[in-house]
């Protein structure tokens, strides 16, 4: 940690990423305060994911620092790892693995999964928070996108991260349900206290989910 | 609107004829011998089938047989797995410059003839060869191959471990058809999601969770398929395990002896127990593949191979270096062939040689002589059979695929299942067995048949069929119907929607299946081996078998049988590779 600042969750600085010698962004600067819900918005194509992918390690960092509050140094390249078990990322498309059932989807993200009799036991409690008691011995090939989304929800929260990366999770589902799931969302994420970085073009769903919005045209300029 | 809905019924029934006689005559060629051979053998020895399988374990070859055909089988669907697993992962994580001429590089070793590697295998590891120069000795078993049979009373395990890679070497292709294809569309969401949850922030929990139930049925199903090949192997044993028999090879070397009245009577004693055990263990394998490739249906996220790859970047070094391994791996036996052709030696005394480099061997093997046919007219016996075989086998499994298709769009899917299986049955057959099904179901009742030159057709027709099948069978699956249903409303006739609607999208799978069919036939050698040895119309693979047989004091008897090999070799890889240029991309089904 470049500042000892335990206020903020996540620290961004001088942030800028090149694929193949085309700038996607260069120097951001943002933070995230503990608990609080951050939505940034912007147009497709903008860079809002490969900066999402950066926070959770999936792409390299050249330039500037990415910084965690409870991390001893600017994370770099052979921290990625750490960072990965400390954030939770849930996709724009719902990623749930079709070998396995949804109490099964939900237990890969445990770090010490319960056993074999306990298991749908267990899940069942975290399923009822987003509505979907009942569920836990369901194939994830007949759920709705927004069932899907929501067994992704509670998989990204049971390992209870520090930070919660969303990238535009509600996209592909319709306007009311949209509306439905990120209240209720932000709801859950408040309950457990849980800081989010949430990026969409959407500026309703922006404004119905966050305590803040960063727009993203603001943060490159 | 009548004439055209006449039109179509009457082209509707003539299509249900088609197919029923395709399917009749398939049924006939393929199963009318083996019954005959099977009524036959029980006349002779009086066993009824069933009791066969109980004298099978009197005899204690029989045994040895069963139990070193298990361990060959196994244990090369396991080096078969060990060694292409790796290349086929490589092979489709990352950018690859010309990914298709590699991939069909590393495909190549399955269309090779049998005889063909076990030539390679041979001038691999004979003195002078490769292997041999690295302090390898496989052939004769010499310093640590022969401390490992002095220290663990193996014997024979440089002729063993020849075979082992030998198999893995023919079976490489099967991992990576039925592993890279699922492994190159993978879309990086399901492992990068999986990558930021604790059950997948190791590299055995990512295994657990997600590699093994996504690629598990498919390398299971590529090592069974290599064990069946490996477990009906029979040229590669003839010639590198001479000392141990397989079930295979004891059934070939009684065969002649067998299904003749009051003659040899424990030959065909053998032949029918054998047989019908090595059917068992076949067809259970069969099954087991089928419950294997359906779960290999994989239900997981797929994406463009190109998007895929891009994202994936660039190749590793350690990637690289595996599949450079696995090339080299591939043309070993092919380049030591090639050069062994050109490699004559003469005795200089003291049992002392010294090597000549020349194109004599290709001249004699292309010319003859008096104890050998011209290797030109066994390339033309060779062609004119393959090109038969092409003639029956691509329309006769083109129709069983199109009956299949059908049956599947009009929801009888349990008969589809049915002629599908059919199709398949010869593949559980082994090429020596279909060899000794005609030779004592039709030729024991009709010693004239000796003289028909197009006998050989009829196993060929038998091997190749389904593999026609497996091509054309999963194309006419992709098939957009909406192109028929267009090419209808614009009142074209039967023939032109099938024209537009169809064929049009089938003639990159027909070349396909039409050069492996070439191919396989040019190369086929269990069958043809009891078939044409002893008659006058030997084709290429024989002919290097013969060749091979002759007392090597002759030091241009190996340079001919080689330079005879390379020209089989040099023919199907024409083939072969006419067929890849044709192969879909991402294409993982069929062989």
């Amino acid at each position: 940690m470049k500042q000892n600042d335990q206020q903020y969750i996540l620290k961004i600085e001088d942030l800028s990423k090149q694929f193949s010698q085309k700038t996607i962004f260069s120097a951001i600067n943002f933070d995230i305060s503990k608990g609080e819900i951050v939505a940034l918005l912007g147009p497709s194509g903008c860079g809002k994911s490969t900066l999402l992918r950066m926070i959770c390690g999936l792409e390299t960092i050249e330039n500037g620092s990415i910084s965690f509050a409870d991390a001893d140094e600017a994370v770099i390249d052979t921290e990625m790892k750490n960072i990965r078990q400390s954030v939770g990322l849930i996709f724009q498309k719902p990623v749930l693995f079709p070998h396995l059932n949804v109490a099964g989807n939900i237990i890969l993200g445990m770090s010490k999964p319960p056993s074999r009799k306990l298991r749908y036991e267990v899940t069942e409690k975290y399923l009822e928070d987003v509505g979907l008691s009942g569920f836990s011995t369901h194939s994830v090939e007949t759920l709705s996108g927004g069932e899907a989304q929501r067994v992704c929800l509670v998989r990204a929260l049971i390992s209870e991260p520090k930070l919660l990366l969303l990238d535009e999770p509600f996209s592909s589902l319709d306007v009311k349900s949209r509306r439905k799931i990120a209240i209720e969302t932000k709801q859950i994420l408040k309950k457990k206290g849980i800081s989010a970085l949430h990026v969409t073009h959407d500026p309703e769903e922006a404004n119905l989910i966050s305590d803040r919005v960063i727009k993203w045209q603001d943060l490159v300029n | 609107m009548n004439n055209l809905l006449s039109r179509n019924k009457y082209f509707n029934y003539f299509n249900i004829a088609i197919s029923l006689s395709a399917v009749m005559a398939f049924a006939i060629i393929s199963f009318a011998p083996l019954f005959f051979a099977i009524e036959r053998l029980q006349m002779v020895t009086g066993q009824s089938v069933i009791s066969s399988i109980s004298t099978f374990a009197d005899r204690p070859a029989n045994m040895d047989a069963l139990s070193f055909t298990i361990i060959e089988a196994s244990v090369s669907a396991l080096a078969t797995v060990l060694i292409g697993l790796p290349i086929a992962w490589h092979l489709a994580r990352g950018q690859w410059k010309h990914v298709r001429l590699v991939r069909a590089l590393l495909a190549v070793p399955f269309v090779t003839p049998a005889i063909v590697a076990a030539m390679g295998f041979l001038a691999l590891i004979s003195k002078g060869g490769i292997l041999w120069n690295f302090g390898i000795d496989l052939r004769l078993e010499t310093g640590f191959i022969g401390a490992l049979s002095d220290t663990f009373g193996w014997q024979h395990p440089g002729h063993f471990i020849a075979l082992i890679l030998a198999h893995a070497w023919f079976n490489l292709s099967l991992v990576i058809r039925f592993v890279e294809p699922p492994l190159a569309t993978f879309d990086p969401r399901w492992e990068e999601q999986l990558s930021v949850l604790p059950g997948g922030n190791t590299r055995l929990n990512r295994l657990r969770n997600l590699w093994i139930p996504f690629i598990g049925p498919a390398v299971a199903c590529a090592g069974m398929m290599a064990f069946l090949f490996s477990f009906t192997s029979f040229a590669l044993v003839k010639w590198l395990t001479p000392f141990s028999q397989t079930m295979e090879s004891s059934m070939a070397n009684m065969g002649g002896a067998a299904g003749i009245e009051g003659y040899r009577l424990d030959a065909s004693v053998v032949i029918l127990s054998t047989s019908v055990i090595q059917f068992i263990i076949l067809m259970l394998t069969l099954i087991l593949i089928t419950i294997l490739q359906r779960r290999n249906n994989s239900r997981v996220s797929m994406i463009s191979e190109n998007i895929a790859r891009h994202n994936r970047g660039k190749i590793s070094k350690s990637g690289m270096l595996i599949i450079s391994l696995g090339i080299i791996f591939t043309l070993a036996p092919m380049l030591s062939i090639f050069l062994s052709s050109f490699k004559i030696r003469s005795a200089i005394g003291n049992g002392q040689f010294t090597e000549r480099y020349s194109f004599d061997a290709w001249m004699a093997a292309w010319q003859g002589d008096l104890s050998y046919v011209a290797a030109s007219e066994a390339m033309a016996n060779s062609l004119i059979y393959a090109i038969v075989t092409l003639m029956i086998a691509l329309p006769l499994g083109w129709i069983l695929s199109s009956t299949i298709h059908s049956l599947e769009k009009s929801n009888k899917m349990k008969l589809a299942k049915i002629v599908d299986v059919m199709s398949m049955l010869p593949l559980a057959i082994s090429a020596v067995m279909v060899g000794l099904g005609i030779l004592l179901g039709i030729l024991r009742y009709n010693s004239n048949l000796f003289g028909f030159f197009l006998l050989p057709v009829l196993p060929h027709v038998m091997l190749t069929t389904p593999f026609v099948v497996r091509i054309m069978t999963p194309a006419m699956r992709a098939i957009d119907p909406v192109f028929e249903h267009q090419a209808r409303l614009l009142n074209l006739n039967p023939v032109m929607c099938w024209w537009h609607g169809r064929l049009s999208f089938l003639r990159g799978p027909a070349v396909v299946a039409a050069s492996l069919t070439l191919a396989f036939s040019l190369g086929e050698f269990g069958a043809s081996w009891i078939l044409v040895r002893s008659g006058s119309w030997d084709t290429l693979s024989i002919l290097v078998d013969q060749l091979m047989s002759r007392p090597k004091f002759d030091p241009m008897v190996q340079p001919v049988a080689m330079a005879t090999a390379s020209m089989l070799m040099i023919l199907t890889f024409i083939l072969f590779f006419i067929a890849e240029r044709f192969r879909p991309s991402g294409d993982g089904g069929g062989i």
